[in-house]
């Protein structure tokens, strides 16, 4: 399953990344309004050249797909990635220092936590103008907490380890200690929670798409919601995107499970 | 006990005082006027400052923030600009029909998810397990305003059983009450309103705590108490009842409490999917029309319903396992 998840997840990147090259950039903007709600291509009136059929506007639903592919995945990406980089540091000084120094930090982790992930998103990017990079930098600025509870987990155990004590009594740096010792200890759990979240980010970003707050029109979360007033004549507009999502998060969650069970099968994610 | 309640209720302050902070923070950050924002790009000076002083943002920021704070206390979290009343009401009117569908949804998602857990945990790598493991890795990759509408559109347009929108005008205890007083329908309409919301609302938390459910218990069923107690010929209802499942809620309610968030979030979403009369639609519309009074209050009673249910968390620690001592 691990394997057709990733071979999955490596062709999905692949098509997002070379979709201008093979022209789906412009088949995904250029509507056809003769072709406006052509059902896929089983039905009868279905043509093979639009197999997913077309939406509202006559335009081709794969296309749309393959194109919109790009903004999830990036703003997933960076926003993953911003996130590690935010968690990884709170949880590392948390665990690390302990103390008053751990309260006072695991205080304000309670503090984000408790307010909804999205809704933090959502306020800050009303606030702000939305486009797709400021989108994947509030994703990754609201959506740390995870990280850093599990590294400062993490962390915690780890200190007590004889290795660390011993870099310790010897004299080692502060410095030394964290990237010499503790970080590559860390990484491979990092690694897991870090190819799971991408999953959640994407539903995430698709949600506030959905609600047409990531100032992007192609993404899979928008086309959803534009077809969402001809569910009973045109099923698909609405349906076809959100199985992209389902199954290109599907197999970031497969890919993340099956890396846990490798690398840290003691996690629980 | 009591010194302990006092200094989680501390600490629970502190956290609602930081909510707040940020939100302050947040808004207070914005690039360009909050008040040229609301009254518009084409709007003249007297209308912005018009605006700006009715918000009290002509007054200084640490003014600004006293205000907040206090009126975070008092309830008073002045008026919405779109409905023109107390944000406070505004947020706390709505605010049963969200817990309503919250707690329908927690019903339904907590006892099928431990049960699929347990089960798929008992019968590891047989049929069902693959069939739970499918299940719940669909419920945790779905978004779930996709899931809402495909509900709706299985549901609602082709079977035609239940309805695609709004709630039902009664509560359930109002349901309840009416059914037996001579209207034996509502409560059937009340049943068929909320289904479809509250399944949306609960798959990701289904999935998430069978997943969790299925780990413990795999962990506890190989533990030395679980080994003793069936050398000494307990029953498996018996060894999984008492021992097994006790053991394993400790770290699932506190997963589950914390990601409550995640829950009251959902409802953001699904609200909006379902037309669905409650906090989070409020919540929506507030952002969309940047009204901070609303944005503020709602923001802090979704911070205060975490910090209440995390505060029930650590007193259910107690029930289930009398080793933990509060205090």
């Amino acid at each position: 399953m691990a394997q057709v998840a990733l071979v999955f997840i490596i062709g999905i990147i692949f098509m997002a990344l070379m979709a201008p090259v093979f022209g789906f950039d412009e088949r995904a903007d250029a509507g056809d309004l003769e072709l406006r709600n052509l059902p896929p291509f089983w039905y009868p009136k279905g043509v093979w050249k639009h197999p997913l059929g077309c939406d509202v506007q006559g335009r081709d639903i794969l296309s749309r797909i393959i194109y919109g592919a790009r903004t999830s995945l990036f703003i997933a990406i960076v926003a993953v990635c911003i996130s590690t980089f935010i968690g990884m540091g709170v949880g590392l000084i948390a665990g690390y220092y302990g103390g008053k120094t751990d309260d006072v930090i695991m205080r304000i982790v309670d503090a984000v936590i408790s307010i909804p992930g999205i809704l933090l998103t959502l306020i800050a990017i009303t606030l702000w103008t939305p486009s797709v990079v400021s989108v994947a930098t509030f994703i990754g600025l609201t959506h740390w907490v995870w990280q850093a509870r599990t590294a400062r987990s993490k962390i915690l155990s780890l200190r007590e380890e004889p290795f660390i004590v011993a870099a310790k009594v010897s004299g080692a740096s502060d410095r030394r200690i964290v990237f010499r010792h503790i970080i590559p200890n860390i990484l491979t759990t990092i690694l897991v929670v870090m190819t799971t979240q991408i999953g959640y980010m994407i539903i995430i970003e698709s949600s506030l798409s959905f609600f047409g707050m990531t100032g992007t029109t192609i993404s899979w979360g928008w086309d959803i919601s534009q077809g969402r007033d001809y569910l009973s004549t045109a099923w698909w507009i609405t349906s076809m995107p959100g199985l992209a999502i389902l199954v290109t998060v599907i197999s970031f969650n497969i890919l993340g499970d099956w890396l846990r069970d490798v690398l840290d099968p003691h996690l629980r994610v | 006990m009591k010194k302990y309640l006092i200094r989680r209720i501390l600490s629970g302050i502190l956290v609602l005082w930081m909510v707040l902070t940020l939100v302050f923070i947040l808004v207070h950050t914005v690039p360009g006027d909050p008040a040229q924002v609301i009254a518009g790009e084409l709007a003249d000076v007297k209308t912005v400052s018009e605006i700006r002083a009715k918000l009290g943002l002509d007054q200084p920021l640490g003014v600004q923030y006293w205000n907040l704070l206090k009126g975070a206390v008092t309830g008073n979290m002045g008026i919405s600009f779109s409905y023109r009343y107390s944000a406070f009401q505004v947020v706390i009117e709505r605010f049963p029909a969200t817990l309503e569908l919250t707690l329908v949804g927690a019903l339904l998602a907590v006892p099928l998810s431990i049960a699929l857990g347990i089960v798929s945990a008992l019968r590891r790598n047989s049929v069902f397990d693959y069939i739970a493991k499918f299940i719940t890795l669909f419920g945790i990759s779905t978004p779930s305003f996709w899931l809402g509408i495909m509900l709706i559109l299985i549901f609602s347009v082709h079977l035609q059983w239940l309805p695609s929108m709004d709630k039902s005008p009664y509560y359930f205890p109002q349901a309840l009450w009416a059914t037996f007083s001579g209207k034996p329908g509502a409560l059937w309409h009340w049943a068929r309103h909320i289904i479809l919301p509250a399944i949306t609302l609960g798959a990701w938390f289904t999935a998430l705590i069978a997943r969790m459910t299925r780990t413990e218990t795999l962990d506890n069923l190989n533990r030395p108490f679980t080994l003793t107690a069936r050398s000494k010929g307990v029953s498996q209802f018996k060894i999984i009842w008492g021992h097994v499942l006790p053991n394993s809620l400790i770290p699932i309610i506190t997963i589950a409490g914390i990601q409550i968030g995640i829950l009251l979030g959902g409802a953001i979403v699904t609200e909006t999917v379902f037309m669905w009369p409650g906090m989070g639609r409020v919540m929506l519309d507030a952002i969309f029309a940047r009204d901070f009074p609303v944005i503020q209050t709602a923001t802090l009673i979704f911070a205060l319903i975490w910090v209440g249910i995390n505060l029930l968390v650590d007193l259910i620690y107690v029930v289930i396992d009398p080793r933990i001592k509060l205090g």
